[in-house]
């Protein structure tokens, strides 16, 4: 079904009554706020708060640390869950080739360094959200587009394979630990 | 400068996500940057494909590789091209290259080898450890030249499915079918147009499922009795009618579940009467059997104690044939129909799921109405242009991805109820 450009985007509103929040704490100790629908999407954050007993009752007043993730991704992370908190379950993988168009919304907000970009994929492994696994790797899969091998070795930072026996022989040359 | 990507430093869950969001060109530019990469590919992707078809049936080796798309539904083909030579030094400025192979439009590769067989068997190692699936081999014994040289890799000798030919030359050929029955591991289904060939060893092909033989002049009936494949076709035989009724016989009084259709080349001018058979061979045209394009009304029905019924019939016409077909399913679209309408019916309660589920909010209220009658009617240009503008008001990014995935199997589903449906229902269908 196509979107017809003129249509207005209207804001997602949460229409139901008291919905359950979650208050999380990033590595820098920024905090926020999700709601039980949005957390869901984290396979270890639904996990922690399942095995911690949180409630609907004493939710907000039981932060979960979070020391692996910064503020920034954690803002990312929460942004991306709040969005997709509705969606339809996707289907299991297969191992077959997947090609898939990422919406716009998401295409901007994955819109960052490489560096940034790095940092939110080890986030996301960490919390196990793979709808926005599958979305930061289409973003990197769609870096190798019509590359060639040495345009790809520039973009992934990849060595040469002179590189990689001379990396290896300095590795083998140097001292062990035991000097 | 841009700083790069560090893909190689993601941990190992991530990087296989990575390389499984890469297009089949890409993944295949990124294995050969480097040695490291390359290992990592094999290691890591595990693609699984539909098939590969290595095929040796001309002057030059081709080799195709079909892959599904995850939605599964739609395949695409990367094809790759052995040529012998030089690659021309003369660059043209639509080509592009894969490694040091060249395509220019499409995804048909060109590779210039000396020996392009050789070049074939080394690419198609590289291939098959990206790209996982089951192996189809095609040769023609005029055209191969080291023919024990590509079986000797096992990444071509281990297969679904064998296609041999002689072609026009056969006087020319010193292989034989024993000799590449020995060095290849069929998995499924085996065919041979081959007429020199002598006898060959009955363990090498009684497990296949499929089996067509152009020269089985040396198979006895006890040797035909013992296959235990679902779709035999033998053109050049030395079996008579008291074979075919023996063979029957056998099927009759065996618990044989496996045999689907067996096809003996026939001379047009030998009657298989019947009558000498110990069964009782019924003729009813009325019963509406068919297998796949073969007109089944002028044969002859028995049934097993078991249930399962089996119909005999000479074919007459270009390819005299006997034809013993036994009848697991004798209506195949209206089992696949009743499929069909209960996935239609998993995808009504799908979408009832999600519209219950958002109840509570307007808009998606009004695009799941508009999705319902939709999927109920189909006719969406039968709305009223007050019904269209409303529902569009409505439709975003937000709203109509809740339901894509089920408007889009709603459809594909419909689109094959429609062809199942137009399939004609008489005894003279396709298999």
């Amino acid at each position: 079904m196509s979107v017809e450009p003129e249509v207005p985007i209207v804001q997602v509103e949460e229409v139901r009554e008291n919905p359950v929040l979650y208050k999380i704490i990033s590595s820098d100790n920024h905090v926020f706020t999700i709601s039980e629908h949005a957390v869901k999407l984290s396979k270890t954050l639904w996990d922690l708060i399942t095995n911690l007993g949180l409630t609907a009752e004493n939710a907000l007043d039981n932060p979960i640390p979070v020391e692996n993730v910064n503020g920034k991704n954690m803002e990312t992370i929460v942004q991306f869950c709040e969005r997709h908190k509705y969606d339809e379950e996707e289907p299991e993988y297969t191992n077959y080739i997947r090609e898939f168009v990422l919406p716009e919304w998401d295409r901007q907000l994955l819109s960052i360094d490489n560096e940034e970009l790095f940092q939110l994929i080890l986030a996301t492994n960490y919390l196990d959200i793979q709808k926005l696994m599958d979305y930061c790797c289409r973003v990197i899969g769609d870096m190798a587009k019509d590359k060639t091998p040495e345009e790809l070795r520039i973009i992934y930072g990849i060595p040469t394979d002179a590189e990689d026996d001379a990396l290896e022989r300095s590795a083998s040359d140097s001292p062990g630990p035991s000097g | 400068m841009t700083v790069s990507f560090p893909l190689l430093r993601l941990p190992a869950v991530a990087l296989r996500e990575v390389l499984l969001n890469f297009g089949t060109m890409d993944l295949l530019e990124f294995s050969f940057t480097s040695t490291r990469v390359r290992d990592c590919v094999f290691r890591s992707a595990r693609l699984r494909v539909i098939e590969h078809n290595v095929d040796f049936l001309k002057e030059y080796p081709h080799i195709v590789t079909v892959f599904k798309k995850d939605d599964g539904l739609n395949e695409h083909k990367l094809e790759w091209e052995f040529v012998g030579g030089q690659m021309t030094e003369k660059s043209h400025q639509e080509e592009r290259r894969i490694g040091c192979h060249r395509h220019k439009n499409g995804d048909i590769i060109q590779c210039h080898f000396h020996n392009p067989e050789f070049g074939a068997s080394v690419v198609f190692n590289h291939i098959s450890k990206i790209f996982q699936g089951p192996v189809n081999l095609f040769l023609d014994l005029t055209y191969i030249r080291n023919l024990y040289s590509i079986l000797l890799n096992q990444n071509i000798s281990e297969c679904r499915k064998l296609e041999v030919y002689e072609g026009f030359d056969n006087e020319q050929n010193d292989e034989d079918l024993y000799g590449i029955l020995d060095m290849v591991n069929i998995g499924k289904e085996l065919k041979a147009y081959v007429t020199n060939q002598d006898e060959i060893n009955l363990d090498q092909i009684c497990h296949l499922e499929s089996l067509t033989l152009e020269n089985a002049n040396w198979m006895t009936l006890p040797d035909l009795i013992s296959l235990n494949c679902r779709y035999g076709n033998f053109i050049n035989h030395k079996f008579g009618p008291s074979d075919v009724h023996s063979f029957a016989e056998n099927w009759y009084n065996s618990t044989n579940k496996t045999l689907a259709k067996m096809q003996l080349g026939w001379d047009v001018d030998t009657e298989l009467d019947l009558k000498e058979s110990k069964l009782e061979w019924k003729n009813d045209p009325s019963e509406p059997y068919h297998s796949n394009r073969i007109d089944c009304s002028e044969g002859y029905d028995i049934t097993r104690s078991d249930g399962l019924t089996a119909t005999i019939l000479v074919r007459d016409g270009f390819e005299c044939s006997a034809l013993f077909l036994v009848w697991h399913d004798p209506y195949p679209e209206k089992t696949r129909l009743n499929q069909l309408r209960e996935r239609m019916a998993e995808e009504f309660k799908k979408f009832e799921n999600v519209f219950e589920s958002h109840r509570g909010n307007e808009k998606y209220v009004t695009v799941g109405k508009f999705v319902k009658s939709w999927i109920e009617t189909k006719e969406i240009a039968h709305s009223s242009y007050e019904e269209w503008k409303y529902a569009l008001d409505y439709v975003t990014e937000d709203t109509c991805h809740l339901y894509n995935r089920i408007v889009k199997n709603v459809n594909d589903i419909q689109k094959e109820i429609k062809l199942w449906e137009s399939v004609d229902n008489t005894n003279n269908c396709i298999l």
